[in-house]
């Protein structure tokens, strides 16, 4: 399985420093941006590198309906591989998919519908409340 | 009761953060994170900031005090993976003296300040430090520096 995170502008790339910073690096994770002076084209043949040696991909793209989700969504239909592509995903559930994604066995819809649910269980606003944290019957 | 499976101590000045929170915590398996700081134990914002990290790796979370944890860690259950995090090299040794059982020690972010030099890229100590660290090491503890858990490990006696 892999998974292809990218976006206009440096999206991927940060998103990249970021990974990068909190894990040292993620493997099976690759970043492509789609900078100004790039077509759709450009941009599809990077996909196409990216994925010629995996059978499952996930794509995690910026925006939905723009250039980087509509190239990915036109791969996805090409039927040779088995690729979902999603696209408005964070951080968290990018770190929290790679960090797992070598013992992962599902298809890619089912990896990417586990990408989704967690970006959308942290997508929150922050409410206090007071914390339970005193032990269960057995253990601390 | 056996023993306490303390899978990992680690000394971060930030204490859980997103770093600790999901990286080290998933990468080692644990399923309980154990804050050892007197101040975050009588801190509720500090406990409700590290709880959201917690609280979204699935993880259960305590905040308790150096002497609590000396009294309490044997409590623990065989089920309970610990992974303990401290501030300073200061706490891993109390609470190694008193007898919890510390056997791997990754030093983490230690902070640049007054009096302290750069020893690895993210570590900064002074000779209290080091002595405390050494002081792990003796009682038999595996001490060494690793930021992320993709790093190598450098040993104590490596970095200083």
């Amino acid at each position: 399985m892999k998974l292809v995170v990218t976006g206009h502008g440096n999206y991927a790339s940060g998103i990249e420093s970021t990974v990068k910073l909190l894990a040292g690096g993620l493997a099976g994770v690759d970043f492509i941006d789609f900078t100004g002076d790039m077509d759709e084209n450009g941009l599809s043949k990077k996909f196409s590198e990216e994925i010629k040696d995996d059978d499952k991909i996930v794509f995690i793209c910026d925006l939905l309906g723009g250039t980087p989700f509509k190239e990915a969504v036109k791969l996805s239909m090409s039927g040779e591989k088995d690729i979902s592509v999603t696209c408005g995903c964070n951080v968290g559930a990018i770190m929290e998919i790679g960090l797992q994604l070598s013992t992962f066995n599902g298809t890619s819809k089912e990896l990417a519908d586990k990408i989704v649910s967690i970006s959308q269980s942290q997508t929150k606003v922050f409410e206090h409340k007071n914390i339970e944290t005193e032990s269960a019957d057995d253990g601390i | 009761m056996g023993e306490p499976n303390i899978v990992l101590t680690r000394i971060d000045n930030r204490l859980v953060h997103g770093q600790v929170g999901v990286v080290w915590t998933s990468s080692i398996g644990a399923n309980l994170l154990l804050v050892v700081n007197d101040d975050t134990a009588n801190d509720p914002l500090q406990q409700e900031l590290m709880s959201a990290t917690a609280e979204s790796s699935g993880v259960g979370i305590r905040f308790w005090t150096v002497e609590k944890t000396i009294n309490n860690i044997h409590r623990a259950s065989a089920r309970q993976k610990i992974f303990i995090v401290v501030r300073t090299p200061e706490d891993a040794r109390k609470l190694i003296e008193g007898g919890v059982p510390l056997k791997n020690i990754d030093i983490g972010n230690m902070h640049f300040s007054e009096g302290k030099k750069q020893v690895t890229k993210y570590t900064y100590m002074d000779d209290k430090d080091i002595s405390d660290l050494k002081a792990c090491a003796e009682k038999g503890a595996s001490v060494y520096v690793q930021e992320v858990p993709e790093d190598k490990k450098q040993s104590l006696e490596e970095v200083i």
